[in-house]
């Protein structure tokens, strides 16, 4: 449940920090969730990469409102986390420091599975 | 699927129950319902919770250390699926359990032995102190006697009454 406005920590090492969701992508918006593609804008970052207050799709990773899933399970982590993607959908860092739960067992992230741990 | 364990009292979880937390450190905890899940939240540790099999085991309380453990923990080898071997395996199941569980009382029954031995000296300590308490068996039929008669009295009264 993560509304407009929210921030997001960024869990790769494509540079970026923080990072402001301004949009959603393929949903009539009212909050994304894990697993959905957002629009944000980078508001802290380190090193040349990213630099902030430009603007970028990104995956969120994490949330902290329980994650209800269709096998009755639920899971929570401690903060609300993404990943930066580019214009395609590619993850743009190489290594992901997050633990990457079921719903990424799609075939759409399965760059984002390679670089990371997975929870199942 | 998976029945998990509960990270605080180690009961089962069975599927639609319980929240799986993880953390920043990527350390995953499982709790079986929210009680668990707030204790953990308020950071008790499991060990010093009373009645987390934890700390039952911990004090010496359950049968900790077991062969009959052996079989239920997490081997990181997956087995090829073979069906004679999970035939075997759910026959294993069976018989395991039913020894762990006549272990476990035996374990329990001596635990117990001492308790008994306890009891009686504190049975015998408190006779000797409070046997003012005790009336003597003659002195409690002798009250007996006495509540009897005043019933005696009001049945005879009432059958003079009913014959006029």
């Amino acid at each position: 449940m993560i509304p407009k406005n929210a921030f997001l920590r960024i869990v790769d090492n494509s540079g970026a920090r923080l990072a402001q969701v301004i949009g959603f992508y393929g949903q009539q918006g009212r909050a994304a969730s894990i697993g959905d593609v957002v629009k944000v804008v980078v508001k802290e970052a380190r090193g040349e990469k990213v630099e902030a207050g430009t603007m970028r799709k990104a995956v969120i990773v994490e949330q902290k409102f329980p994650f209800h899933r269709k096998n009755g399970s639920h899971i929570q982590y401690l903060r609300n986390a993404a990943v930066l993607l580019s214009e395609k959908g590619q993850p743009i860092g190489n290594r992901v420091r997050s633990l990457l739960c079921p719903e990424f067992n799609k075939p759409r992230w399965a760059k984002l599975r390679s670089l990371s741990k997975r929870l199942f | 699927m998976r029945v998990e364990k509960c990270w605080f009292c180690s009961s089962s979880i069975y599927p639609g129950h319980g929240i799986t937390f993880v953390r920043n450190d990527a350390t995953v905890f499982r709790f079986c319902r929210s009680k668990c899940h707030r204790n953990f939240k308020m950071k008790r540790n499991p060990r010093k919770v009373r009645w987390t099999k934890a700390y039952r085991k911990l004090a010496g309380k359950e049968l900790a250390e077991d062969a009959t453990f052996e079989m239920e923990k997490q081997r990181n080898r997956p087995e090829k699926y073979n069906r004679e071997l999970v035939g075997k395996t759910l026959k294993a199941i069976e018989k395991v359990s039913a020894i762990r569980q006549k272990r476990q009382d035996r374990f329990y029954e001596k635990r117990m032995q001492c308790a008994k031995k306890q009891q009686l000296q504190a049975d015998k300590v408190e006779l000797e102190k409070e046997v003012h308490l005790i009336k003597a068996p003659a002195a409690l039929r002798a009250e007996k006697e006495k509540l009897k008669e005043p019933v005696r009295f009001a049945t005879a009264v009432n059958g003079d009454a009913m014959e006029e």
